[in-house]
């Protein structure tokens, strides 16, 4: 398949850059960005193209490319898999080439293509198992991966965990979910009104990254969870909707405070309700650390605060069959009727299972926590962050030092 | 091998059909959108396309090829327009 740029620029939009402009193409039309461009050129010819979304970017010049790739243990060149659903091949330099124009520095790399390495298939075609980035790609939902990243490179990569880690502020964050999203428009495909038919969109399409606050955090942090090392790093990649708050100033227990999560979570119109099965749906909760403080005292871990909410996050039937689900009617929905039915006489539970509820700790001081239900149609997927031949890494320098070992070329440049 | 979306969903299908390998997958769309109709309305929205649906199903391969390869990427650029000067 042809490149999706090439074919939009060579026909509809018609650009042809003039020489003034000091953008040069080679005989198939293909940019070429061996020197240093007018980076409003740049920025506007990788617009008409629809390669960007929207905001200005960093060229990705020839040498930011090869700069970019200096943590990474890999050929440029490797495939690495297929970006659905475009199915584009994907390699390291591909990746780099997202980071670079999402104005990443080369350290930020490997958190971004761990983070690929959840979306993509080794195989041509193959079906969405658990993220399935085709389906948040295309669907009207306005679903987006969210990026939560655990271990030592946050402290490294100073990725931030306190006061707006959500953002704005951190170029980290910003530009690690930047990249993530750029990859799903360039590799994926993920062309806004043309692939991506989302009915309104997301603002955390732009970037949606956060970083657990484990050193506030009283419980062990995701990826310890997920049966990693407390120094290993980690990505862990959701499908979710856009952030909504909790707010509880006045609760002086646990229960309490679980009872508004639990509470603000039960709303209808959510996908998990209607659309959730053993096989995936899930949600997430991001608990602020005094909240997280005050429930741990009074008792509560991990597993106790999945089995609260699946409680009390409950809408009843009758409610759900009001805003349009009559169960007689959507009978052709095989799954949802018969787990709803068997399991939980008419109350349904914002997952199929208490464990689909994900909790992570992050933000600053202040009682404020937040809800993401998911696509419904998708499940997370934690990414270890290793070498290529899977040794876990302590530091993306380790990245740098295999590098050399390989024999691949340093690029020079800044220190970054 | 043919395949129904609605008008508003036709070019991603023809694109995804394209990433998947069947370039000239047939595709007919229907009228978006099909949510919420009554199965009276639901059958009076697809009265238009069985004679397309049959056409694509039975015409020989080579016509089919010559009329649905690469037609996709024209109804998308129709679908997306932008304009090409930003910014002036």
């Amino acid at each position: 398949m042809k490149r999706l740029s090439e074919k939009l620029a060579s026909r509809e939009l018609e650009v042809q850059p003039s020489e003034e402009r000091k953008i040069r193409t080679d005989e198939e039309g293909r940019l070429i960005l061996d020197t240093e461009p007018d980076i409003e050129e740049v920025y506007r010819y990788f617009y008409v193209r629809r390669n960007i979304d929207g905001l200005p970017i960093i060229p990705p010049t020839k040498e930011r490319v090869e700069r970019m790739l200096k943590y990474c243990d890999r050929p440029a060149n490797e495939f690495l898999g297929y970006f659905p659903p475009r199915n584009s091949i994907v390699t390291p330099e591909k990746i780099a080439i997202n980071c670079v124009m999402a104005g990443c520095i080369p350290g930020y790399f490997p958190v971004v293509m761990h983070a690929v390495f959840g979306c993509i298939h080794k195989a041509r075609g193959q079906l969405a198992t658990t993220l399935n980035i085709e389906g948040i790609i295309t669907t009207t939902h306005p679903v987006h991966p969210l990026t939560i990243v655990n271990g030592p490179v946050i402290k490294e990569l100073i990725f931030n965990a306190g006061h707006n880690a959500l953002g704005p502020g951190w170029r980290t964050n910003a530009t690690v979910g930047r990249a993530v999203s750029l990859c799903m428009l360039n590799l994926g495909g993920g062309i806004p009104g043309m692939v991506s038919l989302s009915t309104q969109g997301s603002p955390t399409r732009y970037a949606y990254c956060i970083a657990e606050n484990e050193d506030q955090s009283p419980w062990d942090p995701l990826h310890v969870r997920r049966g990693y090392e407390r120094n290993d790093s980690a990505v862990t990649i959701m499908g979710l909707e856009g952030p909504h708050n909790v707010q509880d100033h006045r609760s002086e227990t646990g229960e309490d405070l679980l009872l508004s999560f639990a509470k603000t979570m039960a709303v209808a119109g959510m996908n998990p309700t209607t659309l959730a099965s053993d096989r995936w749906g899930n949600y997430l909760v991001v608990i602020g650390p005094e909240y997280a403080r005050l429930m741990k005292k009074d008792g509560y871990d991990i597993d106790d605060i999945r089995m609260f909410l699946w409680t009390y996050a409950r809408l009843p039937q009758n409610l759900v069959e009001q805003v349009g689900y009559d169960l007689s009617r959507i009978g052709l929905m095989p799954e949802w009727p018969k787990w709803v039915w068997n399991r939980f006489d008419g109350q349904i539970p914002p997952t199929a299972k208490p464990e689909y509820i994900e909790i992570i700790v992050a933000g600053g001081d202040g009682r404020h926590g937040q809800v993401m239900p998911s696509f419904g149609w998708t499940h997370d997927i934690t990414i270890p962050l290793t070498l290529a031949d899977g040794t876990p890494i302590r530091s993306v320098i380790d990245f740098l030092n295999a590098r050399k070992a390989k024999g691949l070329p340093i690029p020079a440049g800044r220190a970054e | 091998m043919a395949t129904f979306c609605s008008t508003s969903f036709a070019a991603l299908g023809a694109i995804v059909a394209e990433a998947l390998g069947q370039p000239d997958l047939p595709i007919s769309a229907l009228k978006h959108p099909l949510a919420g109709l009554s199965p009276a309305d639901i059958t009076e929205r697809v009265k238009p396309v069985v004679e397309d649906a049959v056409g694509m199903l039975t015409m020989p391969a080579a016509e089919r090829i010559r009329r649905y390869t690469g037609r996709r990427w024209v109804e998308a650029r129709a679908k997306v327009k932008i304009e090409a000067e930003v910014g002036r």
